[in-house]
């Protein structure tokens, strides 16, 4: 099969590999995403790791209760990705790793997510005008 | 300077702290001595290397002619607002990022 | 017995983790373990802060994360019920906060002193 030829291109494309729930990579990127789509850019995240576990359908919009305050409800960062992606629809794009997916048993993704092999990353990055890759994995 | 071909410009993201940080910002310091220009954004743990005295490497940075900012957010995230900044060191927050990120030839470096 | 727990790390996904943070793990499950001291060293000094104000609103699209962690409430509840908090004074020179004001009922202490009191407790854990 020939290789697939990007048609589009991006601003910014954002490799994250760095994990979730150990350092503040997640909301620093989320941060960085939201200015760059509020000054009318088009941006990309390939999540790599376990960022590739967040977009998991079963993990639904709101996490476990607090239980000091169980009536607030607190979002999913699944349902903070999908909002970006329903606000941003066309400008913003979320792509799951399928190498990192499968290495964690990461299944059922939300269907505003891509999937997309490690085989094109390459052509992910040349799609871009910038790459910010965020280490840490 | 001619502006045929933009200058290449450094948008370095520092958000560690510690030996590893101290080494990051000796590359910063050997761009910025080498005349490009470069911005520095301490964001996340990168904040503490922003407090006076936490960091050797900063002060070198920035007298080798280097910018660099702590991030609005994680100062106030952090409860940092009454932590004495090393002099030079600015605040901003990430629309003022986004927009050095989105300036042709800038090059983006995250640590 | 109870079980000194020692924070040094905060801040370990802000925008995923939201309130789960370590501190609302010692306020869930300190009691069942029979109570746990607390120590905060590293970026997790500023816990032990007065007056520091609610955490800073987090926006993602259209959705306002009003649920960050509030590590100087959980602070002021632990105090509250009882558990012995300590910040690490090398922690907040550190940051150039030897002058910051504490909560009330936090202890100022270079808390490598502590450890000679580990024998105390049921079990010494780095959170």
């Amino acid at each position: 099969m020939a290789a697939t030829v990007e048609r589009r291109s991006w601003d910014v494309l954002i490799v994250l590999t760095a994990p979730p729930h150990t350092t503040d990579a997640l909301t620093t990127v989320l941060r960085l995403t939201q200015a760059v789509l509020e000054r009318e850019q088009t941006l990309r995240v390939w999540a790599c790791g376990y960022n590739t576990m967040l977009t998991q359908s079963s993990l639904g919009e709101t996490k476990p209760a607090d239980l000091r305050d169980p009536a607030t409800p607190a979002p999913t960062a699944g349902a903070l990705i999908r909002g970006l992606l329903t606000a941003y629809k066309g400008r913003f794009s979320w792509i799951v790793c399928t190498a990192c997916s499968a290495e964690r048993g990461a299944h059922d993704h939300i269907p505003e997510v891509r999937l997309r092999s490690d085989a094109r990353l390459a052509a992910t990055i040349a799609a871009a005008r910038r790459t910010l890759y965020i280490g840490g994995a | 300077m001619t502006q045929d071909h933009p200058a290449e410009r450094y948008l370095l993201v520092e958000t560690q702290s510690g030996g590893t940080a101290e080494r990051f910002l000796a590359d910063a310091a050997t761009l910025a001595g080498a005349g490009e220009r470069v911005r520095l954004f301490l964001a996340g743990d990168g904040v503490a290397l922003g407090i006076r005295g936490a960091s050797a490497g900063l002060p070198r940075f920035l007298g080798a002619g280097g910018q660099a900012w702590a991030d609005e957010f994680t100062l106030a995230h952090r409860a940092l607002h009454a932590a004495p900044l090393t002099p030079g060191v600015r605040t901003t927050g990430m629309g003022e990022v986004a927009d050095w990120l989105l300036e042709p030839g800038t090059r983006v470096v995250w640590h | 017995m109870a079980y000194l727990v020692i924070i040094d790390r905060g801040y370990r996904g802000s925008a995923e983790a939201q309130f789960f943070d370590a501190l609302y793990g010692v306020e869930m499950l300190g009691d069942q373990l029979g109570g746990m001291d607390v120590v905060l060293r590293g970026s997790s000094v500023t816990a032990a802060l007065a007056g520091a104000g609610p955490p800073p609103a987090l926006q993602v699209g259209p959705t306002a994360v009003n649920t960050l962690a509030d590590p100087r409430r959980s602070v002021g509840a632990l105090v509250d019920k009882g558990a012995a908090v300590y910040v690490d004074e090398p922690g907040l020179t550190a940051l150039g906060l030897d002058d910051a004001p504490l909560l009330p009922g936090v202890t100022r202490i270079d808390t490598a002193h502590l450890a000679a009191r580990w024998g105390d407790y049921a079990g010494v854990w780095f959170l």
